[in-house]
């Protein structure tokens, strides 16, 4: 994923956007795109699906970027774009996110042979995977957008319409909930 | 249940083989200071294991160009500015964009404006109340002067009066200057420039 770019080359890259140029534009789209696609694929467990909501995305926001006026809000806007698309898709689909297959995860890890994570142990990778998928899908939210939007806590109050000391304690919540599902509780451990 | 001994979820030392493929993953906020090591390794681990779930699927391959390739034609189109002055096209004007009350009461005044008009110039010049006492001077036996002349009308007896003011006055020269000719000006103006050169 591209790094984002600072306040104000996002900013410059935005005005030229409206104004029509198109290589301000493609840079948007590489530096949010695979953002904007992680997000809604870890939500959705669906690439094809993800993609059509991504291109759904950007074409609203290309649509209206023009009229964009919120300084320093882009983010927000877009990634809010994004899950209120995939959250009207779900509704029209009449269908919940599912939760990423064990299965598919498994066939995702035994591929991975090239994976920067390859010399940790796959068994515990994968309860790691299983841990996650078993979280509420509001903490699954927070953890998609902090690692896959990359925003920040206050953005992601913002975007769920959450006081941010909720969101905080929702993500502190989830990893502790973790950390004990992972560990080895006392009472196994003791013959 | 995983072996305690090699628990890396939970010890900053077993991630010591994916510390360097973290440098170069885009790293979120940092967590809050009062946040226990284990979780925030944790964290780590989580955001680790999630990207490189979806890098190594392939679905990132090519991603940024079909969204570019799919909305780059919503760009808004910036259209080359013609300074030639055209005449507003009627889809444009500003009136059609007003409220329609405000139309309606913009086409009721447009109607009074005719209305009125055509009332006034239809209306013979001078109406009955437009009519003044007018004095006319004048010198009988015993030297009495200002014979009054009941009323009349106003047009009129502005006009009259105003030859009667000329002719009485001190610049009723003026009025031989209806009769003037442009010859008769020029002729005048150079006589007045030769005195002066003279």
């Amino acid at each position: 994923m591209t790094q984002p770019p600072d306040k104000q080359q996002l900013e410059d890259m935005l005005r030229q956007a409206a104004e029509g140029d198109e290589r301000a534009w493609r840079t948007i789209v590489d530096i949010y795109g695979p953002r904007v696609f992680g997000l809604l694929r870890a939500q959705c467990s669906n690439a094809d699906l993800a993609e059509e909501i991504a291109q759904s995305t950007f074409c609203t926001v290309a649509a209206k970027i023009g009229a964009y006026s919120e300084i320093g809000k882009f983010e927000a806007w877009l990634f809010r774009i994004a899950m209120n698309r995939l959250r009207d898709e779900m509704r029209r689909r009449k269908r919940q996110a599912r939760p990423v297959e064990d299965k598919s995860l498994a066939a995702l890890a035994d591929s991975s042979s090239e994976s920067p994570m390859e010399t940790l142990d796959p068994a515990a990778l994968e309860q790691l995977r299983k841990a996650v998928t078993h979280l509420s899908d509001a903490e699954q939210r927070i953890i998609h957008l902090r690692w896959f939007a990359q925003l920040s806590f206050k953005q992601i109050a913002d975007l769920l319409e959450q006081p941010l000391g909720t969101v905080l304690a929702r993500h502190h919540r989830a990893l502790k909930r973790l950390k004990e599902t992972l560990s080895p509780r006392d009472e196994e451990s003791t013959p | 249940m995983i072996d305690p001994a090699n628990h890396f979820f939970l010890s900053p030392e077993g991630m010591s083989s994916s510390g360097d493929a973290l440098q170069s993953r885009p790293q979120p906020e940092n967590l809050p200071a009062d946040f226990e090591p284990s979780l925030i390794h944790l964290d780590d681990l989580i955001g680790e294991m999630l990207l490189a779930d979806v890098d190594e699927s392939g679905a990132f391959d090519a991603v940024a160009d079909r969204l570019f390739a799919a909305s780059v034609a919503h760009l808004p189109k910036v259209q080359p500015r013609d300074t030639r002055w055209r005449f507003p096209r009627f889809a444009e004007a500003p009136l059609l964009r007003t409220p329609i009350w405000s139309r309606l009461a913009m086409a009721a005044c447009v109607g009074m404006a005719f209305v009125v008009g055509a009332v006034l110039m239809h209306s013979p010049q001078g109406q009955p109340g437009d009519r003044i006492a007018v004095v006319t001077p004048s010198v009988n036996d015993s030297g009495n002067v200002a014979i009054v002349q009941p009323e009349t009308d106003t047009f009129t007896a502005l006009s009259r009066n105003a030859e009667w003011l000329l002719l009485d006055s001190s610049v009723a020269y003026l009025l031989d200057t209806r009769d003037m000719t442009l010859a008769d000006l020029a002729r005048d103006i150079a006589r007045v420039a030769g005195e002066i050169d003279g």
